[in-house]
């Protein structure tokens, strides 16, 4: 295995040489895999972490080293328009809205005097 | 710190735990709040965040409080035609609360039950923070705890409401929707 030491240079992360990996189980015979190992300096030196991509929301959301998430709202909009139609009907009902009256509360609220 | 708008932004930047402010909750509840579409479609990818762990939502006791009386005054309102909740004199409003409590518990708990929901348990170390912070911001007691909440929580807060987003130098980070 091809260990990385923190002066590698940018050939190297670039292009890493495939690895071969023996598996004994499940499989009645050795099986050989092959795929390439990253090193550690270019995991790290990415500023942000790819969520699980099996996912559907996993394609929108991106997790940073520090736990910040970036979330991207345009695809977030079509996931729940493609994949989950019963979310979006829910919302329109006003799942998320408890109160549907048209009655519109007073704006002055917000600034002013909203908690008595 | 600075503040994050999600606003006409086509990627929010979050981070992994935010407080629910009063104001967003009440536009989440209310449909005809102007703030309502936002805070909607906010919330629902905050649903899709916590169902995965990757963010956490906290609601307070406090909340609670100032939701119950923000709800309650704009249910009267409705039953009772605009600015009657203000034309009530102080000692009335006790009456007029009572009035519309039950729809408004009926609000408030299904929304707590909500499963991206959790409820904030503050240390004591929170408590004593809440004076510190009113001498070093100009806020309202009611936002200054808001505020000592989010920062316990090591939280976003999340929120429309022009104070915090006028507040300078805020010791949390004031996220927009």
């Amino acid at each position: 295995m091809t260990s990385y030491s923190g002066d590698a240079t940018a050939r190297e992360i670039a292009a890493p040489e495939a690895t071969q990996v023996q598996v004994d189980e499940p499989f009645a015979k050795p099986v050989l895999l092959s795929y390439p190992m990253l090193p550690m300096e270019a995991t790290m030196a990415s500023s942000e972490v790819e969520l699980d991509a099996a996912s559907p929301f996993g394609e929108a959301v991106r997790r940073m080293p520090d736990g910040r998430l970036l979330v991207n709202m345009a695809k977030v909009r079509r996931i729940y328009q493609l994949t989950a139609p019963d979310e979006r009907k829910e919302k329109d009902r006003g799942t998320c809205g408890r109160l549907h009256s048209e009655f519109v509360p007073e704006q002055s609220d917000y600034e002013d005097d909203r908690y008595e | 710190m600075t503040a994050t708008n999600s606003v006409g932004s086509e990627t929010v930047e979050l981070p992994p735990r935010l407080y629910l402010d009063t104001q967003f909750c009440f536009a989440y509840i209310v449909e005809s709040d102007r703030d309502h579409e936002h805070a909607a479609e906010f919330a629902l990818v905050l649903k899709q965040l916590a169902a995965t762990k990757l963010i956490t939502c906290y609601f307070s006791v406090l909340a609670v409080d100032e939701l119950a009386w923000k709800l309650g005054g704009f249910i009267y309102d409705r039953d009772n035609g605009q600015a009657s909740w203000h034309a009530l004199r102080p000692t009335e409003k006790t009456a007029g609360f009572l009035s519309v409590k039950t729809e408004v518990a009926d609000c408030i708990s299904s929304f707590m039950d909500e499963p991206w929901i959790s409820v904030l348990r503050v240390s004591d170390a929170a408590y004593a923070r809440i004076c510190t912070f009113m001498r070093a911001h100009d806020l309202r007691p009611a936002d200054l705890c808001h505020l000592t909440l989010a920062h316990a929580a090591d939280a976003g807060l999340l929120s429309n409401d022009g104070d915090f987003r006028r507040l300078a130098s805020s010791p949390v980070e004031i996220v927009n929707y």
